[in-house]
């Protein structure tokens, strides 16, 4: 357990510095705090893609010494740019430091977890990879069904022979709990600065997220949907910021979350397409910011699906060398759109990107309706009834949808298309995707139903903050927002 | 329902950028350019907007009218008049402008109402006298965090596959399986999926028949468990999940040297 929670505890510290590096002056210090195990635990996932794919022997010692230096890397990009430097004070790093180690040793005493066939089946995966040190046969096969971010972090525990992680998945709770309190809180402060009520609607947000038994089981369960939760809630969170207070630092942290979240599942490109298309629209922010946002983005997906397409060789499951090109069009057609923000003539078109995205989803799902009508509709109904009642959302689905019907018609608020647009966009995907497979089953382990948790922590953070700005009669300008973040 | 001032303006144009460099503060008039045209025609808030009504609405339309009378309990009953009241009190709160900035408060009451919900359902034992969903989970708890005790909460395919799996990786290669089923599955599975090459098949040894394993079934395998310790240091392979495999595996495990190996669907999907 000792040796768990210390290897925890160095992914923080080391993620530290990359959330440090990334976010710059501009992002809150507890924000930075906060991130900052996630972002461990991203770059201890790329340096082992990175030794996995190089000549070097899959060792934990020697994938402890890719990450420090890319640790170093961050750090000597932090020294050399003085005049960004945040305001980071000892005291927080230490507060900081201290909470975190305090939540992971109580996480670590209570020892628990949920598994099940596939939670098995990543644990195989992780032992297999660690124990032959390379990808295997058997792995690179189940590359076409799985992401690689939840079996390349249960490596770790071959390393230290142990049986799995067991932190993990409870950490990875506990922070997006902690991110929604405070990007909540710090939203409603931004909007309206009324800070009784903002406290009030940050608690409760994070007692309906905690309070719903999907959400708890997650928290111990070994699978892939919490991580994808948690680090789509820091995408979408640094990029809504980025909308509303201008600040560049922002999107860097939230371009990380995006590629942590891609990690996550293979489907995982068309979600971030989904996300990140607000982004690439947007006039509200600068035609290169964008460009690097969404090229970043789309190169990185491009180079690990090429890697996933020598490995799965002809293996067919949820992907396969056939679809992987269609799967990454979405990617790069941002970043055309993106790159179209620097012609003036095209920039009025450049808002309908989302519209366009949601209407033609929209369309799918009809056509899909038309074609295979039974199929459909005992997959649809299954997710809607498992969000409602079997999925062990409780009364947690229902609140939420009866919520969205209305905001459409409240206020807008900075950076609404990142919610307008994409919140029922995931929706409308996730119908889709069950067309393309057998249909959705009443059960908490269905796949379409664990795919809802991928946007709770989002969506609770969006009606928030939707709701709370009502409460304000006139809302602030984006310069007094700008203000109160300083 | 929405009055056109209330309908928002869409992401700026940099030519529409107000005193603050942002379309949110600008109440400027565009230009009556050809862009502008096509964007009041068809204006892309009001087209954003319709996808998620559609959703959200389906949903609950499909809850409320396929589904619900099967299951109407309390819980679900009072969920379902909280949502009615909250879409109530949303279009009265919307249709007054006055009274417009109050449905803030909506949100404070709906999480509120939902996490009281969730928390009585998850402090409320289903049946009277039975743990609640949270003792149940506390209950949980172990001592370490071995594959092994792991192994303990997974269903009964898992736990038998995976431990399986380590016994085959650890141990395997050159030793003897006993084998309650030879077909070729097995042997597929071996090869493909566990990498051993170097192993021999024996048939089951006939002093542990299915007939044998019936007249285990109720009694309490601890004392039978040594009447195995012959066995350790084998593979087991039994043809499919079943209450002699689940008695084989109790009788095996605890020495952690024998394992048993169900060869099962699951595994052929793995393998094919």
């Amino acid at each position: 357990m000792i040796v768990q929670w210390l290897f925890q505890g160095a992914l923080q510290l080391v993620g530290i510095v990359f959330a440090v590096q990334l976010g710059g002056r501009g992002v809150d210090r507890t924000t930075q705090m906060l991130v900052a195990y996630p972002l461990g635990l991203l770059a201890w996932v790329i340096a082992s893609l990175m030794v996995l794919l190089s000549p070097l022997p899959f060792t934990g010692e020697i994938t402890i010494a890719v990450m420090m230096g890319l640790t170093i890397v961050a750090l000597i990009c932090i020294v050399a740019r003085k005049d960004d430097l945040p305001a980071f004070s000892g005291r927080t790093l230490l507060v900081g430091v201290v909470v975190f180690n305090l939540v992971s040793f109580l996480i670590h005493q209570v020892n628990l977890t949920t598994v099940s066939n596939d939670s098995f089946y990543i644990l195989i995966f992780a032992h297999e990879i660690g124990h032959f040190g390379q990808f295997t046969e058997l792995t690179g096969q189940q590359l076409a069904g799985w992401g690689a971010f939840a079996p390349i972090s249960q490596v770790a525990s071959e390393f230290m022979n142990e049986g799995y992680l067991f932190g993990t998945s409870p950490l990875l709770g506990a922070i997006t709990l902690a991110l929604l309190f405070h990007w909540t809180m710090r939203g409603l402060k931004v909007l309206q600065g009324v800070r009784l009520i903002a406290v009030t609607i940050a608690v409760l947000s994070v007692t309906l997220v905690a309070s719903t038994p999907a959400f708890q089981r997650h928290m111990t369960y070994i699978h892939t949907n919490l991580g994808a939760a948690a680090y789509l809630l820091i995408y979408v969170g640094a990029a809504w910021m980025r909308f509303s207070t201008g600040d560049r630092g922002w999107l860097a942290i939230a371009v990380a979350g995006l590629i942590g979240f891609s990690l996550h599942r293979v489907e995982a490109p068309l979600v971030a397409a989904i996300f990140l298309a607000p982004i690439a629209e947007s006039n509200e922010i600068r035609p290169r910011e964008k460009l690097t946002a969404t090229l970043l983005i789309a190169v990185f997906l491009t180079a690990w699906f090429a890697v996933v397409a020598q490995l799965i060789g002809d293996h067919e499951s949820t992907i396969s060398r056939a679809n992987i090109p269609i799967m990454l069009i979405p990617a790069w057609a941002l970043v055309a759109v993106a790159t179209a923000s620097f012609v003036r003539r095209f920039r009025f078109l450049l808002p309908w990107t989302t519209v366009i995205m949601t209407w033609a989803l929209l369309l799918i799902v009809v056509a899909f309706f038309v074609i295979k009508p039974q199929h459909m509709e005992k997959s649809f109904d299954n997710l809607t009834w498992n969000l409602t009642w079997k999925g062990a959302w409780h009364a947690t689905f229902i609140t939420l949808f009866v919520l969205l019907l209305w905001t459409p018609f409240l206020r807008r608020i900075p950076g609404e298309p990142l919610f307008r647009a994409a919140i029922p966009a995931f929706f409308l995907l996730v119908i889709a995707l069950g067309a393309l497979r057998r249909p959705y089953r009443l059960d908490f382990f269905d796949s379409g139903n664990r795919m809802a948790l991928h946007i709770l922590p989002a969506l609770v953070f969006y009606l928030a903050i939707k709701y709370g700005n009502q409460l304000r009669a006139n809302p602030p300008s984006i310069a007094d927002a700008k203000e109160r973040t300083v | 329902m929405l009055s056109s001032s209330e309908i928002p303006i869409g992401p700026s144009h940099p030519d529409r950028r107000g005193p603050h460099g942002n379309s949110h503060d600008s109440n400027e008039v565009e230009p009556a350019d050809g862009a502008s045209r096509i964007r009041r025609f068809f204006n892309k808030d009001a087209l954003s907007a319709i996808p998620i009504i559609l959703i959200a609405a389906s949903m609950l339309y499909v809850t409320t009218t396929y589904r619900l009378a099967s299951v109407m309990t309390p819980v679900v009953e009072a969920a379902l008049w909280g949502a009615l009241g909250v879409s109530v009190l949303a279009a009265a709160l919307l249709a007054n402008r006055r009274l417009r900035p109050w449905t803030g408060l909506l949100v404070i009451a709906a999480f509120s109402a939902a996490a009281g919900m969730n928390a009585y359902l998850l402090l409320t034992p289903r049946k009277p006298g039975a743990p609640t969903a949270l003792e149940s989970r506390w209950s949980q708890r172990r001592r370490d965090n071995s594959l092994i005790t792991l192994l303990d909460q997974g269903n009964n395919f898992s736990r038998v596959t995976y431990g399986a799996h380590l016994a085959i990786r650890e141990w395997i290669e050159g030793k003897r399986i006993v084998s309650y089923d030879e077909r070729a599955l097995t042997r597929r599975y071996l090869e493909s999926v566990c990498f051993v090459k170097d192993y021999v098949i024996e048939s089951y040894p006939h002093t542990l028949n299915e007939r044998a394993y019936e007249k285990l079934i109720d009694t309490p395998h601890r004392q039978f468990r040594f009447n195995h310790r012959k066995r350790q240091d084998v593979l087991i392979v039994v043809p499919e999940w079943s209450r002699k495999a689940k008695i084989l595996y109790l009788l095996s495990f605890p020495e952690r040297h024998t394992h048993v190996l169900v060869p099962g669907n699951r595994i052929a999907e793995m393998t094919e």
